[in-house]
């Protein structure tokens, strides 16, 4: 009888060791390896050295002027590179020049593994794999859920679209209406950022970037001719959507 | 009269601390409506479909108990079978005052993943179903009232305890009954029936005639330059055939962004440069939505089409594809016979969509 009890005692004291070192355990297991912070990529528009706003009349070749009422386009594929290799994160932005929300000119990445990273990543527009995929197979919150970014006739998600008012003639009345809208496979680009970033356990990192849509459309001071070329929008004008899409990509440049 | 009708439904001495526990509470839940070709439709977690939910929805839709002098129902300005608009340029309310805007169609409503209103200016259906009870141009009443009207009638604090599981009369609330009709027009959906969706479908033997086609190819940009583009699509996408975002489609003569007299979704964002847009509604049922624009200025599609031939008033904000298109008559009416093709028969036939009463 007497042993019986020591026997139990035994095995519930027994019982609660084990059980504090598996909370012991646990414990080191979240300290070393589940310390992260989040990364908030910025995106700045300028138009030379002003700053950009919708609607707003910037000089365009000479004498004439140009307005943009929309300036958006996807970001996909990012990745954050570091000496011992690179992450992978699937967070997809869309970046909103010309919406009210300041926060459409953000992405913030969260739970990001703490550490040195050298530089980041990214596709301007939808990568191969997603652009296989249309809006109606995400949520609302995803920014691929847009059908106004979608091309029904071409299967494809419109990776940008740029549009606004130009004084094709210079008299002061804005009297053509633009449009660039690029997508397709084609069109995909590739960005990469050189930048040592830190991310610490529990805080917040930035990474601010510069997108001179000045050269997105007058690269080294050659103005592309809106009013010949005022629409294009669809894939019949790959070579101009492409050369849209990789002076967009180019225009991306780290925050001075 | 009123009184007199109003004493046929409503017990004034009721007593609203009645307990409603002996009403038996067992919510059935009802699938999300869905279409192959549609996005997922989001459910609010706090508001899920069930059967008394969607039928106590229905009743307020149909019931002008909300309205001041008990004369409107929501159903007094969407009707079923004009694909829930009301025929006129501007709706009435009760008293016989117009509204600034045109009646919208509740197709697919469910599906809407931008603001509502023309203006975008809430962001649920439940936020919507808030607001046309104390809206002095729509049903112009008060909600507490309007509650008190629900709390004593002999079915509705039933019909509240079947629907949410509440435990006294005194429980029934606006977000209650807008929650209710949240429910029944998230059944708004299209049956996926119309010619196009089954020209689309294939093996379903429909197949589009000649101008439809052309029309269809014209809409959507598809005929290689074959046609002119009419750049319908740009604002009017597939599949619910509305868009997410707001546009000037260049129907109004200003001298500046800030001269717009319905300023539209610049008035909700403050935004000049958003002033004159409006949400591009579903064109599904277009030809049953007469007249047409956010003013109803546009008595025909005839009217429609010829503005989108003519490129529309300057403005610097307007969308750039509203530009001269340079259609042929012949190609008008390609574009209108193809606009016909989503003619939904089956969703303004629907008897779960038709009045209770």
């Amino acid at each position: 009888m007497i042993n019986t009890t020591i026997l139990k005692k035994g095995l519930q004291l027994l019982g609660v060791l084990v059980l504090l070192s598996m909370i012991g355990l646990t414990a080191c297991h979240k300290t070393d390896d589940d310390q992260s912070g989040d990364l908030k990529i910025s995106f700045s528009p300028k138009y030379g050295s002003e700053d950009f706003v919708t609607l707003k009349s910037f000089p365009y070749a000479g004498t004439r002027a140009i307005k943009w009422s929309k300036f958006d386009f996807y970001v996909t594929g990012i990745r954050l590179v570091s000496a011992s290799g690179s992450l992978d994160v699937s967070d997809v932005g869309m970046i909103d020049f010309t919406s009210t929300d300041v926060n459409n000119r953000l992405i913030n990445l969260r739970d990001i593994p703490a550490g040195d990273y050298t530089g980041i990543e990214f596709n301007v527009g939808v990568g191969t794999d997603l652009n296989k995929k249309q809006p109606k197979d995400y949520s609302s919150s995803n920014p691929l859920s847009s059908t106004s970014h979608y091309w029904e006739a071409w299967n494809s998600y419109i990776f940008s679209k740029m549009e606004g008012v130009f004084d094709s003639l210079g008299t002061g009345t804005f009297d053509l209406g633009f449009a660039i809208h690029t997508g397709t496979d084609e069109c995909l680009q590739r960005v990469s950022i050189a930048k040592n970033i830190k991310i610490s356990n529990g805080a917040s990192s930035e990474m601010g970037l510069d997108l001179d849509i000045k050269n997105v459309y007058a690269p080294g001071g050659s103005f592309f001719d809106l009013k010949s070329s005022p629409l294009n929008h669809n894939p019949t004008n790959i070579e101009v959507l492409k050369l849209f899409s990789s002076r967009l990509a180019a225009a991306i440049q780290l925050k001075n | 009269m009123l009184v007199m009708i109003a004493g046929c439904d409503y017990d004034p001495s009721l007593d609203t601390k009645e307990d409603l526990l002996l009403i038996h509470y067992q919510p059935v839940s009802l699938a999300t409506p869905s279409l192959p070709t549609y996005p997922a439709m989001e459910i609010p977690s706090d508001n899920p479909l069930t059967q008394a939910g969607v039928a106590l929805g229905r009743k307020l839709f149909y019931d002008p108990i909300l309205s001041g002098d008990s004369t409107q129902s929501c159903s007094s300005c969407h009707h079923l079978n004009q694909s829930f608009t009301d025929g006129l340029a501007t709706s009435k309310g009760i008293d016989g005052l117009s509204g600034r805007r045109s009646a919208m169609s509740l197709i697919d409503a469910g599906f809407q993943r931008a603001g509502l209103f023309w203006d975008g200016r809430v962001s649920t259906l439940e936020a919507q179903a808030l607001l046309p009870v104390e809206d002095v141009l729509e049903m112009h009443f008060n909600w507490p009232d309007a509650i008190q009207r629900l709390q004593r009638h002999k079915d509705y604090p039933t019909d509240f305890r079947k629907a949410f599981g509440i435990t006294t009369i005194d429980s029934i609330t606006k977000y209650l009954a807008a929650r209710a009709i949240s429910q029944f027009e998230r059944t708004m959906v299209s049956s996926g029936k119309s010619k196009y969706d089954l020209a689309l479908t294939p093996g379903s033997g429909v197949f589009f005639t000649e101008s439809e086609l052309r029309g269809f190819d014209m809409y959507f940009d598809k005929s290689g330059g074959r046609l002119p583009d009419a750049e319908c699509f740009h604002c009017h996408n597939a599949p619910l055939m509305a868009s997410t975002d707001f546009f000037n489609n260049g129907i109004q003569q200003v001298s500046s962004l800030d001269d717009f007299k319905d300023k539209g979704r610049g008035a909700i964002s403050g935004a000049t440069a958003e002033n004159g847009m409006f949400r591009a509604p579903s064109l599904r049922n277009i030809v049953l939505t007469a007249p047409y624009m956010h003013d109803g200025r546009f008595k025909t599609l005839e009217e429609v089409i010829d503005h989108y031939d003519s490129g529309g008033f300057l403005a610097e904000n307007k969308n750039p594809f509203i530009r001269k298109l340079k259609l042929t008559p012949g190609q008008k009416q390609d574009i209108i016979a193809f606009l016909h093709t989503l003619t939904d028969s089956s969703f303004v036939q629907n008897p779960d969509l038709r009045s209770p009463f």
